[in-house]
């Protein structure tokens, strides 16, 4: 069981830059051929004015401050019993090639269900101009408890 | 700009289907996108070990596909504001797995609708549930 006394615990934030290619690459890996991703042209002359991220991209920017939770020391998580339950992005502004995104993860709430411990992790990343882009939120099981 | 209106779509409707047949180029494909190297998504040998039977898809790529076969419906991928997903099972290599929607609700105010969406495998067994998207359509 994992102590209740994390729940509120917030993570330092991690910086990440939008890279062109890097967030083609991701979308080329799941087989999204969109121009809104891989046509520069067609991106500038959109309404985004240049090409927009693909929008699960957000498990790269968004989940970054969950490995700190993963390996956090004062609470020792059970990597190996370890599951990813849930994911839910909430998708508040686009996101953009050369946008540098700051994310801030959150641990906003512990409980235990049956043998498990059901940990639910919010991160919010904002762009380069405090614009709030995208909330993730997270349930991880802890199977067998912590 | 959607390319699909929201004065054309009720709710009950389906949104096309997407089939992927998964190979391990894919899942490493999605690890070398990712940054997440987590053996038991890219070595064969540590899968069996740990008791997987080899190596298990990323859930984050499996709700990636889906968002894909959301985001090809709408035709722009901006139009996506709320998705969620509950990984029930894993997704393996020379898995087919379909990715699907259907419509459960429209707000005219916003020209928002929300769809039912998952995935499941050749078997029937589901491997997204509890699949929440909405967009916003023109």
């Amino acid at each position: 069981m994992i102590d209740h006394k994390f729940i509120g615990k917030e993570y330092p934030p991690d910086v990440y830059e939008i890279g062109r290619e890097k967030m083609r690459e991701y979308a080329r890996a799941i087989g999204e051929t969109s121009p809104y991703y891989h046509d520069t042209e067609f991106g500038r002359s959109s309404a985004y004015a240049d090409n927009i991220a693909p929008p699960s991209f957000a498990a790269v920017y968004n989940l970054l401050g969950a490995a700190k939770f993963f390996f956090d020391p004062e609470i020792q998580v059970n990597f190996a019993m370890l599951v990813h339950g849930e994911q839910e992005f909430e998708y508040l502004e686009p996101v953009k090639p050369g946008d540098v995104i700051t994310s801030t993860g959150k641990i906003v709430d512990i409980a235990e269900k049956g043998n498990n411990d059901v940990i639910k992790f919010e991160a919010r990343s904002v762009n380069q101009e405090g614009v709030l882009v995208t909330i993730g939120r997270a349930t991880f099981v802890v199977r067998g408890g912590n | 700009m959607t390319d699909v209106k929201y004065d054309d779509v009720k709710v009950g409707d389906g949104i096309p289907a997407l089939d992927v047949t998964l190979e391990q180029m894919m899942l490493w494909m999605y690890a070398g996108a990712s940054l997440d190297f987590n053996p038991i998504h890219v070595d064969k040998e540590f899968g069996e070990k740990v008791g997987l039977g080899g190596t298990i898809a990323h859930g984050l790529s499996s709700m990636a596909r889906l968002g894909r076969c959301i985001n090809e419906w709408t035709g722009d991928p901006g139009a996506l504001k709320r998705f969620g997903v509950r990984f029930a099972s894993p997704a393996r290599p020379g898995d087919t797995c379909t990715f699907w929607g259907r419509i459960t609700g429209k707000d005219d105010a916003s020209k928002r609708v929300t769809l039912e969406v998952g995935a499941r495998n050749q078997d029937g067994v589901d491997i997204l549930t509890r699949g929440v998207a909405v967009v916003e359509l023109d």
